[in-house]
């Protein structure tokens, strides 16, 4: 079941995270330099730069059909980097965050998007991913200050506050698709799964496999948390490191079940040193896993996965090198990968026309089997 | 006749005995009472000029350091806040350095030229001068034979790193090893570092000067440097074994402990401060995995907050001690770390433009030298600064006249820092 490339978006920043909004009509993607990436689905789509050119100098070129979706209005107003990205399920409404800890509630069809709302210090410093309710009352949000966060998404008020037994930075949280559970996984691998309604711990599972102490630094390969097979599975993404400094590991896909914390599956993504982190993973329907890897230079893939089978079902790198983000559309039918450009690493300082060039992240957009 | 230099013992060094070495120590007691007690020696220490060197391997940011960019481009995820200079802001992962920033000249605007670590971190230690066909020594060794051990009688040049120890003779370039580095490899004192159980203090002495004996007898008609340095060891090696409290790293009270962090950085900066005010001239803390091409900013998340708890207790204590004035500190790399944000979550290597930081003896108090563009990519000051500027810099608030002390290598006179450069006046006080 190889993904098929439908079109290459090309936006001039790197891409944090990607998703689509639950009417499929949008794609949005937050980036590093504090914006959010828009892109309309339903509108026709806008013919290849390429092909206009090809056109105006031989009206009879034959081109291929225009293909990328029109980008709205970029987003502006969070600073650092905009983490995470979350839509509510019923409203036209998107929720984003940053690292400098704002979190923010904005009409994600609009042209011209103003915040409903905004919580400049929801946390101290980076909120590193956030996760909206299965009624969309509410949100969740975890950060490097240690907090677990539960805000009223109607105005963004704190409703409920929660950290980790050890207390250690919040690298990734989910909430349940249809219970009001929320689970966070911190540096040290630790997940706890949450009643968000009254505080309660039900639940943790163990997610060791993400951590090491090396050296001087402690590494938090945890990156992504989700619930699967409808809520039964709780999966978790990153890596199991290997060493420090230029972090260096073993890209993971940890799947448990929700009721027990028993881990089912401990799934090794691609390569040693060269898949080194799965920043995210999505479950497509039949099971499969969609996971994109980041690694060394030049690696980085986007990979298909079955629990239990021995190899990939794809293993897909054409222009999907170093791979931060996928995104699943309501439909099933459809993903979108954030990869990184070639070249993007390199000492010094290299300058093309004069100028010091800054990364960007191809998103392909792929049709599913 | 001159003597043939050969490897092998002569008849003469088999005349001495453990036994009669023994007896004339007895008859002459004192033979070894060049030693000052350890409190007037840490006294005396105080007066002499002293050096602690903090080199983290593989090139700390300095964007999320000294030079924040936050809000641009290539400024990444953290946030600045404001320092004890007014105006001045350091990354958010620096708060307790923040707070001594008045204490502190940091130096926004050096533009090296090497950006690969093997070349690199040699040729910033040995201050890139220019080619003389000979190899310069590192910072410490010439620190160690320019300005001598100082009357603490401990090892000049101590390096306390992660994981392996020994003697590092190649540190002293033409220098020679005697001017190398002994490496605490852990922090921990070298292996054998107690006497066998049984042997007595006079019984050792005696060997010691047995061994003594033999070496001067080995090394008479024989080249200096091997035998030299062989001595020069195992004479260290018996000031430390004199000092063993040195690395009793259960000493430490829990208050330190917690001040410095439990980590491996605030562990060896806390035997860098036994060092220090034990006298020894010249300490090199290193901290190795700080070439985060990948991973950088949750790494550095990581990295630099215990760096910070480290770097600010102990410019804290040498100031609440008396000593800041007498010890030069410098916090550096190699080279800062690109701009660009690569594939990998990572900044590579920089050395166009980037930041240290230094304190103490000789040194300004809450400068601010030069500066970067408003993305961090050039250096955006009248001039940039070499490493061979710094060593200028470091020898003058050393007091050292780099314009006028030379090396001898053999019969050829050498320069001790880059002759074209000369050394970076506000960053002297």
């Amino acid at each position: 079941m190889e993904p098929v490339l439908q079109c290459l978006l090309e936006p001039g920043q790197q891409v944090n995270r990607l998703r689509f909004s639950p009417c499929g009509r949008l794609l949005a993607g937050t980036t590093l330099e504090g914006t959010v990436l828009r892109w309309d689905l339903g509108a026709p789509p806008v013919p290849d730069a390429a092909a206009v050119k090809a056109l105006a100098q031989n009206p009879k070129a034959k081109v291929p059909e225009p293909s990328a979706p029109p980008a709205l209005p970029i987003v502006r107003g969070h600073r650092g980097f905009a983490t995470g990205l979350a839509f509510h399920p019923f409203r036209d409404l998107a929720f984003s965050a940053d690292s400098w800890g704002c979190l923010r509630a904005w009409p994600c069809l609009a042209l011209e998007s103003r915040p409903l709302w905004e919580v400049p210090a929801a946390h101290d410093g980076w909120i590193r991913d956030l996760a909206v309710g299965p009624g969309g009352d509410w949100l969740v949000t975890g950060g490097r200050d240690g907090k677990v966060r539960i805000h009223d998404s109607a105005t963004g008020g704190l409703l409920r506050e929660l950290a980790l037994p050890d207390g250690s930075e919040i690298f990734a949280v989910a909430a349940h698709p249809s219970e009001p559970w929320v689970v966070a996984g911190g540096l040290f691998g630790r997940i706890a799964l949450w009643n968000a309604l009254d505080g309660r711990l039900v639940r943790e599972f163990d997610g060791s496999v993400f951590h090491l102490l090396h050296r001087l630094q402690d590494i938090g390969g945890l990156r992504c948390l989700g619930f699967a097979d409808a809520g039964r599975t709780l999966f978790a993404s990153g890596t199991k490191p290997k060493g420090g400094g230029n972090v260096n590991g073993h890209a993971r896909l940890c799947l448990f079940d929700t009721a027990s914390g028993a881990l089912r599956h401990e799934m090794e993504v691609g390569e040693l040193d060269k898949d080194i982190f799965a920043h995210e993973a999505a479950e497509a329907p039949g099971g499969l896993f969609l996971v994109p890897t980041t690694g060394q230079p030049g690696s980085g893939n986007f990979f298909g996965l079955r629990p239990g089978e021995p190899e990939p079902v794809f293993k897909f790198n054409k222009g999907t090198v170093n791979c931060h983000s996928v995104a699943l559309s309501p439909d099933g039918l459809r993903c979108a990968v954030a990869a990184t450009n070639t070249g993007s690493n390199g000492n010094g300082r290299r300058l093309v026309d004069g100028q010091y060039p800054g990364n960007f992240s191809p998103v392909s957009l792929f049709r599913l089997g | 006749m001159k003597a043939t230099p050969s490897p092998l013992c002569t008849p003469q060094d088999h005349q001495w005995s453990r036994r009669k070495i023994l007896g004339s120590l007895a008859a002459g007691a004192g033979g070894l009472a060049g030693l000052l007690h350890p409190a007037v020696a840490e006294t005396l220490a105080k007066r002499e000029k002293q050096v602690l060197f903090i080199w983290l391997d593989g090139g700390i940011s300095q964007f999320e350091s000294w030079d924040p960019k936050p809000g641009t481009r290539f400024g990444g995820p953290f946030r600045s806040i404001p320092t004890s200079v007014p105006g001045t802001h350091f990354c958010e992962l620096m708060p307790r350095t923040a707070r001594l920033a008045h204490l502190l000249t940091v130096v926004r605007n050096l533009t090296t030229k090497d950006n690969a670590h093997s070349s690199g971190v040699p040729r910033i230690l040995r201050g890139d001068p220019a080619n003389r066909g000979v190899k310069y020594p590192y910072f410490g060794s010439a620190v160690a034979k320019l300005m001598g051990a100082g009357v603490s009688g401990l090892p000049p040049y101590v390096w306390i790193k992660p994981g392996n120890g020994g003697f590092l003779s190649e540190n002293a370039g033409f220098l020679g090893a005697k001017y190398g580095a002994i490496a605490f490899g852990d922090g921990k004192p070298p292996e054998n570092f107690t006497l066998p159980e049984g042997l007595a203090t006079a019984e050792d002495e005696a060997r010691q000067l047995l061994r003594e004996r033999f070496t001067k007898s080995y090394a008479a008609g024989r080249r200096a440097g091997a035998t030299e340095a062989q001595a020069t060891v195992y004479d260290m090696a018996l000031q430390l074994m004199k000092r063993q409290e040195l690395f009793d790293t259960s000493r430490f009270s829990k208050r330190d402990l917690d001040r410095y962090g439990r980590s491996e950085i605030g562990q060896h900066m806390l035997v860098g401060r036994n060092m220090l005010e034990a006298g020894v001239r010249f300490v090199q803390v290193t901290s190795y995995g700080w070439d985060t091409h990948g991973d950088h900013f949750n790494g550095s998340a990581s990295l630099i907050p215990k760096f910070d708890a480290a770097f600010a207790s102990i410019v804290e204590d040498l100031r609440d001690r008396g000593l800041l004035d007498n010890v030069l500190v410098v916090a550096m790399s190699e080279f800062g770390r690109t701009p660009r944000i690569n594939g990998h979550i990572g900044r590579d290597h920089y050395p166009e433009a980037w930041s240290l930081a230094m304190a103490g003896a000789g040194i300004a108090r809450g400068r601010i030298i030069g500066g970067t563009d408003a993305e961090g990519v050039f250096v955006d000051a009248p001039q940039a600064y070499d490493i061979g500027s710094l060593f200028h810099t470091w020898y003058a608030a050393l007091g050292v006249d780099s314009e006028k002390v030379e090396f001898m290598n053999g019969d050829q006179p050498l320069p001790i820092a880059h002759q074209e450069m000369a050394p970076i006046k506000e960053a002297l006080a």
